[in-house]
């Protein structure tokens, strides 16, 4: 019977991410990142009246913040291809 | 919390599009009753349904647990059972085998009892046959020599006229017969 | 069909839009219950009626329902002890009724002519502040459970190991915006995902009809949206469970950084 349980999980860890929801994935995590960051930016130059300094750093830093995201993401998925 | 604002800002500029999902007439009630309707699924699952599944999975579990338990006993069991079969039947084996080897010893024993008897017997009759014969030859070489003597006296009175007695015509014949 | 009607059958965004049922209003702020309002409710009443009905006999050999119950309850389980550790299931109630809530909404919105007031489906997942709302209830456990277990500890999180000093304040503000961007992330795709699945079966169900109703020639061609319709149907009810998936996933690693904010 564990056995069995065994081969379902491996299988259901087979089957994978789909094409369209790794990229998906992917872009959801850097669009993710770039709002955060804008987010913050705008909000900065909304309460110390930095502007534009403040919206223009803080998408700078959410595109890093994104790729972070997305090497963390492609790390994780690569890890569990690996792993399982 | 910053993301609160940030979307209450969004929402300002999204009120002039009339794209439903970013209309915030309804943001409102749909907070509201989202609240409602995920807090009583929150309470309904974990008060009443999942410690339901939870203990039913358990229950499955301690008694497949249990049942193994009784298993691996039963088996235990079982194999004490069938070493002592093993060990009994090993021991008939071995008696059977002595029993067998008994046997064999006494049937050769009787066999060489009845082998010497025979051969005793027939030693006997041999001894007896052997016996009988050289009396018979005896005799019959004893009556050979009366015979003899008789002819050999019958030949002297034909031939020469002798009265020959019975004893020295025997005397004669065993002269001869040196 | 043909002027206004084919438009209106044909308008994608219209499967999206908000009917009052009864007027609600507190305090100047309207809270009227909507046709989005039914659907939560209708799901929490069908995922809590569901399961208990599934588990109304609870035996010891599981008929079918029970067995779907229990493999969802396993699913759950397991999903939490892979990312967070068995300590994670102490979130387990919380995991479990996101992910439920997540799915029933995401399926219930694949039934077109579910009895809804509006007369039409209606997917409120595919609301971003709906699932705004979803992102932060999680965000804020992760947030508010790490400063309780963790203390200032949590704010390891933060400071990734072996950065040299002089670019630690600018990597510790990319950390902060990443973590930052977590329930964005979270909101977006779900809300995306759902929005965009939707907008195109209506689009293609649109050529449809726009195709039927030209008649002669483009009722013939008017198959092949028809053939695109039934694999995005399917492709939709894997979305649906998918994106239910990778919500309750990613709860479950940010709640796992919560548990062990050390390990990044």
């Amino acid at each position: 019977m564990n056995a069995k349980l065994e081969a379902r999980r491996e299988k259901e860890a087979e089957r994978g991410p789909t094409g369209w929801g790794l990229g998906l994935r992917y872009g959801s995590e850097f669009a993710g990142g770039v709002l955060a960051g804008a987010g913050l930016g705008y909000l900065a130059d909304w309460a110390f009246g930095w502007s534009p300094w403040g919206l223009l750093v803080g998408v700078i830093l959410g595109f890093a913040a994104g790729t972070l995201n997305v090497v963390r993401a492609a790390q994780s998925v690569n890890n569990q291809d690996g792993a399982d | 919390m910053m993301a609160d604002e940030s979307t209450g800002a969004g929402a300002e500029y999204a009120a002039e599009a009339a794209f439903p999902p970013f209309d915030p007439t309804y943001f409102a009630s749909q907070l509201f009753w989202f609240a409602i309707s995920f807090v009583l699924l929150y309470v309904l699952l974990s008060r009443f349904v999942l410690p339901r599944i939870g203990g039913a999975i358990e229950e499955r579990r301690d008694r497949i647990a249990d049942n193994l338990d009784a298993a691996a006993e039963m088996k235990a069991q079982a194999d004490e059972t069938e070493q002592a079969y093993q060990k009994a039947l090993a021991d008939a084996r071995a008696r059977a085998q002595s029993v067998a080897a008994e046997a064999k010893a006494e049937a050769d024993r009787e066999i060489a009892e009845a082998t010497r008897e025979a051969d005793a017997e027939l030693d006997a009759k041999l001894a007896e046959g052997e016996a009988r014969i050289r009396d018979m030859r005896e005799k019959a070489l004893g009556e050979v020599r009366s015979i003899a003597a008789g002819a050999a006296a019958t030949v002297a009175e034909r031939l020469a006229g002798l009265e020959v007695s019975d004893s020295d015509a025997e005397k004669a014949v065993d002269g001869v017969k040196g | 069909m043909k002027g206004p009607g084919v438009a209106e059958a044909t308008n994608p965004i219209k499967q999206f839009e908000i009917h009052e049922v009864f007027e609600l209003v507190v305090g100047g702020v309207n809270l009227s219950f909507t046709n989005s309002s039914y659907f939560m409710m209708v799901a929490t009443v069908m995922v809590s009626g569901l399961l208990a009905l599934a588990m109304s006999k609870r035996a010891l050999v599981p008929g079918r329902a029970q067995s779907v119950a229990e493999l969802l309850y396993e699913f759950v389980a397991g999903m939490i002890r892979d990312t967070a550790g068995d300590e994670g299931l102490k979130f387990f109630p919380f995991v479990f009724t996101l992910f439920a809530f997540i799915l029933m909404g995401n399926m219930l919105g694949m039934l077109p002519y579910f009895p809804a007031p509006g007369f039409h489906g209606f997917t409120f997942t595919s609301h971003i502040i709906v699932t705004f709302a979803l992102s932060m209830i999680v965000i804020s456990i992760v947030v508010g459970y790490g400063l309780i277990k963790n203390g200032l500890g949590f704010f390891k999180l933060f400071v990734p190991s072996g950065v040299p000093a002089a670019i630690m304040p600018f990597v510790i503000l990319i950390e902060i915006i990443s973590f930052i961007s977590r329930p964005v992330t979270l909101c977006v795709r779900l809300f995306a995902n759902m929005l965009a699945g939707h907008i195109l079966l209506k689009v293609f169900a649109g050529f449809i009809i726009m195709l039927g109703a030209a008649g002669g020639i483009y009722t013939a061609v008017g198959v092949l949206p028809f053939f695109m319709v039934v694999a995005l149907t399917a492709l939709e009810f894997l979305v649906a469970f998918l994106q239910a998936y990778v919500f309750a996933i990613l709860t479950c690693i940010y709640l796992g950084d919560a548990l062990h904010p050390g390990h990044h």
